[in-house]
């Protein structure tokens, strides 16, 4: 990495924007370039400017009683040169809860902040991946502007259909209940999922519910249940393979008990 | 390389020592006093409280990650070197970094966003650059923003007062991430030139 890549890391990194992997590479280019560190200072600088610019504003008082309870109990990291020492752990002056009476449960019981830190840094990282493969996604089928935020916003089921309308190969077809109203299926083999949504779809008895199923030959594979309602959005859930056909039966609540269909389907729609 | 720093209202030139309160107060919470911690929260949790606002927008998310933040201040203060910086900016930037972990879980970011209206079905992005900035108070740091290019504000704002990632400011604006990292880089080097000016 050459001075001018860093330094866009490290711009990055001052402003807490980097991806996990670009925060990686940084942190490696760090420690192989000590003389790097000047600018990350300078960088930081630059973000505490930025910092007073948040404004004030008074945090509700009962944080400061709980944090003065809490640290009462809870062991401070040493120095690296005394880590070897864990027994060695300070005890604090007893200005205030000397005795910490645990009538309100300490947030930092159970596993040590660090760990907590570092299983919220690992779910950060997933989300992170999920949402730029899903970023380049979106910028390889073309959508607009403000589609990142649309998508965070959206139900995973109008996403799915979103991202299918606007597929290549995004197809749909449409098929009759059999007592009457109409079910739509739309599917793309690329991105492999598929969505049926209901105009008009029949009513059914309280207590039962639609299944959704992928019929491969002559296989019924469960895809879901979905309750009844007039306009229903729904992504089949498991592997989608161009050529299933798309089935809804009618089942008890929760779905058939033993993945099987236990009725006729009312609707089924071929993908291919 | 800055002329002053502002240290709770008062410019106090940098390479004064004993103007790090923070700091010295740092040094003694990781000797394990709690007077010490307890006078270091009066001093500035209305302005980390404030920053991690600013960022994760809900009030109760933000008590948490406040709290977060001072029990890791008590927990780590042995890893602030007097020697390297100042220890309210050390502190501002572990407040910031725990605000943007915390807006990263995606609910998080879902309740932030719809609590600034950033997803009206309509916004466009300037709109979203606009709400971010409208959460700006401090008079000096929007001054110096304003002297910057449009599109490095915008970068530069959506990512510390937004909370937004570089990725996600490139599919925001629909620019190439290359291009989002060049202006945030440019636009801090200019805000460090303006920062002379305006500090």
């Amino acid at each position: 990495m050459n001075e001018k890549d860093f330094a866009e890391l490290s711009a990055g990194h001052a402003l807490d924007a980097l991806s996990a992997d670009d925060e990686q590479a940084y942190q490696q280019a760090l420690a192989a370039h000590p003389e790097w560190e000047e600018l990350v200072d300078t960088d930081a600088q630059v973000a505490g400017f930025l910092a007073e610019g948040a404004g004030e504003e008074v945090p509700p008082a009962d944080v400061r009683d709980r944090l003065l309870a809490q640290i009462g109990s809870l062991p401070q990291r040493m120095p690296v040169a005394a880590a070897s020492t864990p027994e060695d752990v300070v005890q604090p002056e007893s200005a205030f809860a000397p005795e910490p009476v645990v009538e309100r449960e300490p947030i930092v019981a159970g596993p040590p902040t660090e760990a907590i830190q570092a299983v919220q840094r690992r779910n950060w990282t997933r989300g992170l991946f999920a949402l730029v493969a899903s970023a380049a996604l979106l910028v390889g089928i073309g959508w607009g502007v403000g589609s990142i935020m649309e998508q965070v916003r959206t139900p995973a089921q109008v996403q799915a259909l979103e991202q299918i309308e606007a597929a290549s190969d995004g197809q749909s077809a449409t098929g009759q209940f059999t007592d009457g109203g109409e079910a739509e299926v739309h599917w793309s083999p690329s991105l492999g999922k598929v969505v049926l949504t209901t105009d008009d779809a029949p009513k059914i008895a309280d207590g039962r519910t639609f299944e959704l199923w992928f019929v491969r030959g002559d296989e019924p594979i469960a895809a879901g249940t979905f309750d009844p309602s007039d306009e229903v959005t729904a992504l089949l859930d498991g592997d989608f393979k161009p050529g299933d056909v798309i089935a809804i039966t009618v089942e008890q609540a929760g779905g058939s008990p033993d993945g099987k269909p236990t009725t006729e389907p009312i609707v089924a729609i071929p993908t291919a | 390389m800055l002329g002053a720093m502002v240290i709770d209202g008062v410019d106090v030139p940098e390479d004064e020592e004993s103007a790090d309160h923070a700091g010295e107060l740092l040094v003694r919470i990781a000797d394990g006093d709690q007077v010490a911690f307890a006078e270091l929260y009066d001093m500035l949790s209305s302005r980390v409280f404030g920053l991690i606002r600013r960022v994760l927008v809900d009030p109760s998310q933000s008590e948490e990650v406040l709290q977060e933040v001072f029990l890791e201040i008590w927990q780590s203060a042995s890893g602030f070197a007097p020697n390297k910086g100042q220890g309210r900016s050390w502190i501002l930037t572990m407040a910031h970094r725990r605000a943007v972990d915390r807006v990263r879980a995606s609910q998080s970011s879902v309740d932030r966003d719809v609590r600034v209206g950033i997803r009206d079905a309509n916004t466009q992005q300037e709109g979203i650059a606009e709400q971010v900035e409208l959460r700006i108070e401090g008079r000096r740091v929007v001054r110096a923003l304003r002297s910057l290019p449009d599109a490095q504000r915008e970068a530069i704002t959506l990512a510390y007062f937004g909370g937004y990632s570089q990725s996600e400011i490139a599919a925001l604006l629909g620019a190439p991430l290359g291009t989002i990292k060049t202006r945030m880089r440019d636009g801090l080097n200019r805000l460090r030139q303006e920062m002379g000016v305006t500090l």
